[in-house]
């Protein structure tokens, strides 16, 4: 039980890993039939791991409707929306649009649900943004005011009018001979200091990341596996 | 590595004898050499020749046939003012010297019609005998308004290579990297090694208490990629410290997934940190639960369970995108008190304003080191942070070095050759 | 003054987004027409870039975006798909996100409609394959393998077009319009970078920043960001369509977001305590 538990999931890890790792290195039409073949893996383990995901959200709401909890109705209409879906999705054979270019009744629900529902929820991030803005964007400090004053002339330099302003209204075009539009501006701060700190993060991120990967390479990290040793 | 060389006699009119030989009215092209792309997969071949005075008005194309008498098939072209050794995209240690005297093109198969056949290495490993596979001509011809030229047919079969020696620098970075990181593992099991404050770390003791004395949930998100990524994992191994806590104080915990994978892998760490807190009969298998794979769909649920539910502690660990905001600002409505960790750069600010506490980048990967005090973990911390000293060092050297040339180089002389950022070629390989 | 902002500060959220909504609505009724547009050099590398190809260029598009970016992402295909239709360049387009699909392949339809484009010669829409980079991957090696059949259920070695392609490399240009990951950052990981073929793309708004390093880093050419870069796009196309029109909303947002902070930061001034205490 410990062999499959433990030992064996890390030996398959130590094996797979390395052969990654080795394939890299190695420019063969066999190094890359075996990165072919352990993509294709992974693509068959995700199909059916999917099936756990929909087994839990069965689960789950299943559970809601038997014991009545509140807003049990609404796991009903997962049942629902997933067996509308489904039965219409056979319906239409699997096609958005008919050979004759009529959107099917699957297409149908596509656009007139997923698209609508979906549009609305990544619009309310703007609202969002509005809103946090407006709360939490305070010039408490120095660093505070700085980045304030950064994100404004950023958000006002975004706008292709205020570089109608600044360059016909005010007529700025260029100091000391070296452009000086707005968008010249905007995109100094976008390319250099904001750029200079991303790659900061990401070199951290990076080091980070094959520093975990060889921790599990290695079986020295095997919280992932559940519990500690 | 082993290379072919095949270098043709430049003399014009020497070329093999073809039955539609067009008017040779172009002056012959000096240097035309066909050679085996070195570490490749032996599907390869690059041409080099000099750059000619009238490179302006002729295009450049590479033939391959399967027999010397043809039929020829074409390999590749470009115009005669394009593609010089010096962009043939391969590191310094590798390749022809680079300069724009030197055209350069690499062929890796031929159109026959409608199909682009590739080439096929001299040693293919699937059929194991050189019989099999066929001998490949090249001859390179020019086109312009002046007529044609065509240099002589060369035999030539591309090898496939052990080792691709462009990654050599990788390689080198790896190697040693991971020296780096095993040598601080075997010290940190000796002594122990100081770990910085993280505060948003310390946070969670006060999060996990203050639900256990308002009786609500916590609510605990992995982000949205898979176990594929590394800051999952590092959220999975942070879920597992919280969890014992959790289960320790016997508070609720509900950790909404969008993989199923990742799903499966925190069902189990839940559970092993019920059992190393002692209380495995209050671990709930359905506090990990599956939502959907869908973004937003995921997000309006999570956020739907914050309204009704009111937690008293949100943590979003691991890697987000555009629902970052929906969630911290849904969170932050509720009153939660908020710990996010996560290295997607382009989703910090917004947790940073919504959130009480944030681990920056690499913070979250050093979150299970310091949570756990494990000496193992904290000497892969101590390596990764040489490791940075030695990026770091590797970078104000070099950019001393570029600024220095373009120095030079601005004054009006020729750069050093070597300074011609040879070396940050190394660093960027291929 | 004080009791003013006091009241500003503990304002509704809602109303906030009230004012939002209705600094957007408005101009979707009454055009303004702000000026001011003109093509950054981000776009016009790209634009450049399919311009300057041989007619005829293979140009791979993968749509790695669903419906909730449609607002921003779908102008920018739309003009790059007439762009490339019109320098009759032969166009694979495909997905890495599932729930893009369908809207893919809208997009693709009509724009091939428009520019009389023939399926199966001028263009291929391959659909979605689980699998994340894995897909990138398998391309690499067999395209003809990872999507054996299209969208529609054809095989696809018996398209014509798709006759002279067999891997990733072999296309002249790859163009992602990505919302996040799976996208560019994959594209540029798992493709090019191992690869060796030309990368271009456009992203969100949210995604510009961090996209831009790789076309510092000569990972890729030029970016196309967000709405404002479609509508940059649709200007040097000569086609002004969903992008331009939709810039008047963006401006006004932005600027009512900026009045926002402006007014937060006031108001935080004016009601902060002067003596220690809360």
């Amino acid at each position: 039980m410990v062999f499959l538990k433990r030992q064996l999931p890390l030996l398959i890890c130590f094996i797979i890993g390395t052969i990654s790792a080795v394939q890299y290195y190695v420019p063969t039409h066999l190094s890359s039939d075996v990165a072919e073949g352990l993509s294709n893996w992974y693509i068959i383990v995700a199909m059916f791991a999917s099936l756990l995901g929909f087994v839990s959200v069965g689960m789950v709401h299943s559970k809601k409707i038997q014991r009545k909890e509140p807003g049990w109705a609404y796991s009903a209409l997962v049942f629902l929306g997933i067996a509308l879906m489904v039965v219409l999705g056979f319906w239409s054979g699997g096609k958005e649009t008919y050979d004759d270019g009529r959107i099917s009744p699957f297409g149908w629900l596509y656009n007139a649900t997923l698209v609508p529902l979906q549009s609305t929820m990544f619009a309310i991030l703007g609202f969002y943004v509005a809103s946090a803005a407006f709360r939490s964007f305070r010039a408490k400090s120095f660093d505070a005011g700085v980045l304030l004053v950064t994100a404004l002339i950023v958000l006002l330099g975004n706008v292709p009018f205020t570089n109608y302003i600044w360059a016909t209204g005010l007529g700025i075009h260029d100091i000391a001979g070296v452009k000086f539009e707005m968008t010249d501006i905007v995109g100094w701060l976008i390319g250099t200091p904001n750029a200079a700190a991303r790659r900061g993060v990401t070199f951290g991120v990076a080091l980070g990341a094959i520093a975990t990967s060889l921790k599990i390479i290695f079986g020295i990290e095997r919280a992932y596996l559940g519990g500690g040793d | 590595m082993k290379r072919f060389l095949w270098l043709t006699i430049l003399a014009a009119g020497t070329a093999s004898a073809q039955e539609t030989a067009p008017p040779r009215s172009l002056p012959a092209v000096e240097g035309v050499l066909f050679e085996d792309v070195p570490a490749d997969n032996g599907a390869g071949v690059q041409a080099t020749w000099k750059k000619m005075p009238n490179d302006a008005e002729v295009t450049y194309k590479v033939l391959v046939a399967l027999s010397e008498k043809g039929p020829w098939f074409e390999g590749g072209s470009t115009p005669g003012t394009e593609s010089f050794t010096q962009d043939d995209g391969l590191p310094f240690w590798m390749g022809p010297p680079r300069n724009r005297e030197t055209h350069y093109l690499a062929i890796d198969g031929y159109q026959d019609g409608e199909n682009r056949v590739t080439l096929q290495p001299a040693e293919d490993p699937k059929k194991k005998t050189r019989k099999d596979t066929p001998d490949y001509w090249f001859k390179l011809v020019a086109e312009g308004p002046g007529g044609r030229w065509e240099s002589p047919a060369t035999k030539l079969r591309p090898e496939w290579n052990f080792f691709n020696w462009a990654r050599l620098n990788v390689f080198i970075y790896m190697i040693s990297f991971a020296g780096i990181i095993l040598f601080f593992i075997r010290v940190a099991r000796g002594r122990q090694l100081f770990i910085r404050r993280i505060a948003g770390l310390d946070a969670v003791d006060e999060a996990v208490g203050r639900a256990t004395e308002m009786g609500k949930p916590i609510f605990y998100l992995t982000g949205r990629n898979g176990m594929t990524d590394v800051s999952t994992v590092a959220a999975t191994l942070i879920l597992g410290e919280i969890a014992k806590k959790v289960a320790t104080y016997d508070t609720t915990i509900k950790v909404p997934h969008t993989d199923p994978i990742v799903m499966a892998v925190c069902q189990e760490i839940t559970r092993e940190s019920y059992i190393a807190a002692g209380r495995p009969d209050s671990f709930k298998p359905e506090s990990n639960f599956f939502v959907t794979d869908d973004q937003f769909g995921y997000t309006a649920a999570v956020d739907g369970m914050m309204v009704r539910e009111k937690p008293a502690a949100c943590f979003y660990m691991g890697y987000y995108y555009a629902e970052a905001l929906l969630l911290a600002e849904t969170g932050a409505s509720t009153g939660a008190i908020q710990v996010a960790g996560t290295d997607a750069d382009h989703q910090l600010p917004f947790f940073v304003t919504a959130c009480d506490y944030t681990l920056i980048g690499e913070e979250l990967y050093a979150a299970g080191a310091y949570l756990s005090k494990e000496p193992v973990l904290v000497g892969t911390l101590r390596g990764q942070d040489v490791g940075k000293a030695v990026v770091l060092a590797a970078l104000l050297i070099l950019t001393a070095v570029a600024t220095i040339g373009q120095w030079i180089s601005v004054g009006g002389k020729k750069p050093w050759k070597w300074s011609e950022l040879s070396v940050f070629d190394f660093l960027k390989g291929s | 003054m004080e009791p003013f902002f006091r009241k500003l500060l503990a304002m509704d959220r809602r109303w906030i987004f009230l004012a939002l909504g209705l600094a957007v609505i408005f101009p979707t009724f009454i055009h303004l027409n702000l000026p001011g547009l003109k093509p950054s050099p981000n776009v016009t590398a790209v634009y450049d870039l399919i311009e300057g190809m041989p007619e005829g260029s293979k140009v791979l598009v993968s749509f790695d975006f669903d419906p909730a970016s449609k607002p921003e992402l779908a102008p920018q295909a739309v003009a790059v798909l007439r762009h490339l239709f019109r320098k009759k360049h032969k166009v694979v387009a495909m997905g890495l996100w599932v729930t893009g699909v369908t809207m893919a392949k809208d997009i693709v339809t009509r724009s091939a409609k428009e520019s009389k484009a023939k399926y199966g010669e001028d263009y291929v829409y391959l659909g979605w394959k689980p699998g994340n980079f894995a897909v990138i991957e398998n391309m690499a090696g067999d395209i003809h393998g990872c999507f054996p059949k299209d969208n529609d259920g054809n095989e696809t070695a018996s398209l014509p077009l798709m006759k002279g392609i067999h891997k990733l490399a072999e296309f002249d240009l790859v163009v992602s319009l990505a919302a996040g990951s799976p996208g560019i950052d994959t594209w540029i990981a798992y493709g090019s970078d191992k690869y060796h073929f030309k990368m271009t793309g456009g992203t969100t708004a949210v995604n510009v920043g961090s996209m831009a390093q790789y076309v510092q880093a000569g990972q890729m050419v030029g970016l196309i960001g967000a709405m404002r870069g479609a509508a940059e796009y649709e200007m040097l196309i000569d086609k002004r369509a969903d992008a331009a029109a939709g810039m008047d909303a963006i401006s006004l947002g932005h600027y009512l977001i900026v009045i926002f902070v402006l007014l937060g930061n006031i108001a935080y001034f004016v009601t902060r305590p002067r003596k220690g205490g809360a």
